[in-house]
């Protein structure tokens, strides 16, 4: 039966319900690897690694939202797998990461968009593809753009369908396929940006 | 990954559950409906150049700007046109969902820029 959606962060109920001596452990852990990580940040010459300008940031920005998004969308993909053959525990955690990898996908082609501006824009990347190499544009960029489009609607449709039905769907075997492979399909899309965003990005970046 | 740490237990296999499933597939065909606007108006946008400049709404972006628009304009209208209109239907989802899977497969097809350009270019004749 649909029911109402239920928000309940399952990061803090998972460490709630761990071992006091794992719990602090887990906690002790993560906080020192942030201090040392903050640390390194701070003192080490990042600036050097992103670039100077404004787009320099907004591309590394593009690019680490595209991580993450890929992150959590490969793990995603595991527990679709999950719920795919009616065997998935975790439900919650699916719930989630792919609520997650649908805001990663907005944000990414948010600042995609943005970064677009930098691509098209006279003695841009596009330009020197249309000089030197004009299928790296026609042909292999063109497809990124329009596919990392797709990555969205696959994973928002995943997530209402998971967030409306909840566990239900589990007992239903067409409703699982519905829920899951979209999943698959957005991941597909998404790696072929990512990995087409790479090769153009090494071969000239903005 | 897969570990039992969820409050509420997943329910029990064995008993396939029955529930309108018109939502499903008006929630997965106003996506492919906006995937096949974003497909269509690409190449109504090298077919046309009158149209090209038109859906050009950001001189940086480009005609890109409109074909996105296109595609959140048509999902996004389209979804709950489809939600009102088959929520209480109970339809069958093996087959609605091989469909969409089929459009899926012609919506990332005619992104391929040799086919949308072969396409474009007969339209043009």
């Amino acid at each position: 039966m649909p029911k109402g959606i239920r928000m309940r962060a399952p990061f803090a109920t998972t460490i709630r319900k761990m071992e006091p001596s794992l719990a602090t452990l887990l906690i002790l852990t993560v906080g020192a690897v942030a201090v040392v990580g903050l640390l390194l940040a701070v003192t080490a010459p990042t600036g050097l690694l992103v670039g100077d300008t404004q787009w320099h940031y907004i591309s590394a920005f593009h690019g680490l939202g595209a991580t993450m998004f890929l992150l959590g969308a490969t793990i995603a993909v595991y527990l679709s797998w999950r719920l795919f053959i009616g065997e998935i525990k975790a439900f919650d955690d699916l719930k989630w990461l792919t609520t997650f990898s649908a805001v990663m996908a907005a944000v990414t082609i948010a600042f995609g968009n943005w970064i677009y501006i930098a691509y098209r824009a006279p003695g841009g990347p596009r330009s020197y593809f249309l000089e030197t190499l004009p299928e790296i544009h026609a042909v292999f960029f063109e497809f990124k753009e329009f596919i990392a489009l797709f990555t969205l609607p696959m994973f928002i449709v995943s997530a209402f369908i998971l967030w409306r039905y909840g566990k239900d769907i589990v007992r239903h075997p067409e409703a699982r396929a519905a829920a899951s492979i979209p999943v698959l399909l957005g991941w597909v899309f998404l790696l072929i940006a990512y990995v087409l965003g790479a090769a153009i990005t090494k071969l000239r970046g903005v | 990954m897969d570990t039992e740490h969820v409050e509420e237990p997943v329910p029990e296999e064995g008993t396939e559950l029955r529930f309108p499933t018109g939502v499903i597939v008006a929630a997965l065909f106003a996506a492919w409906i906006g995937l096949m606007a974003l497909a269509i108006t690409n190449i109504a946008a090298d077919v046309n150049g009158g149209f090209r400049t038109w859906i050009t709404l950001h001189s940086g972006i480009g005609p890109y700007s409109g074909k996105e628009v296109f595609l959140f304009a048509s999902w996004f209208v389209s979804w709950p046109f489809l939600h009102f209109t088959l929520r209480k239907r109970e339809l069958d989802l093996r087959r609605w969902f091989g469909v969409f899977l089929v459009g899926m497969l012609i919506a990332t097809i005619l992104m391929w820029p040799p086919i949308f350009e072969a396409i474009a270019d007969a339209l043009k004749g």
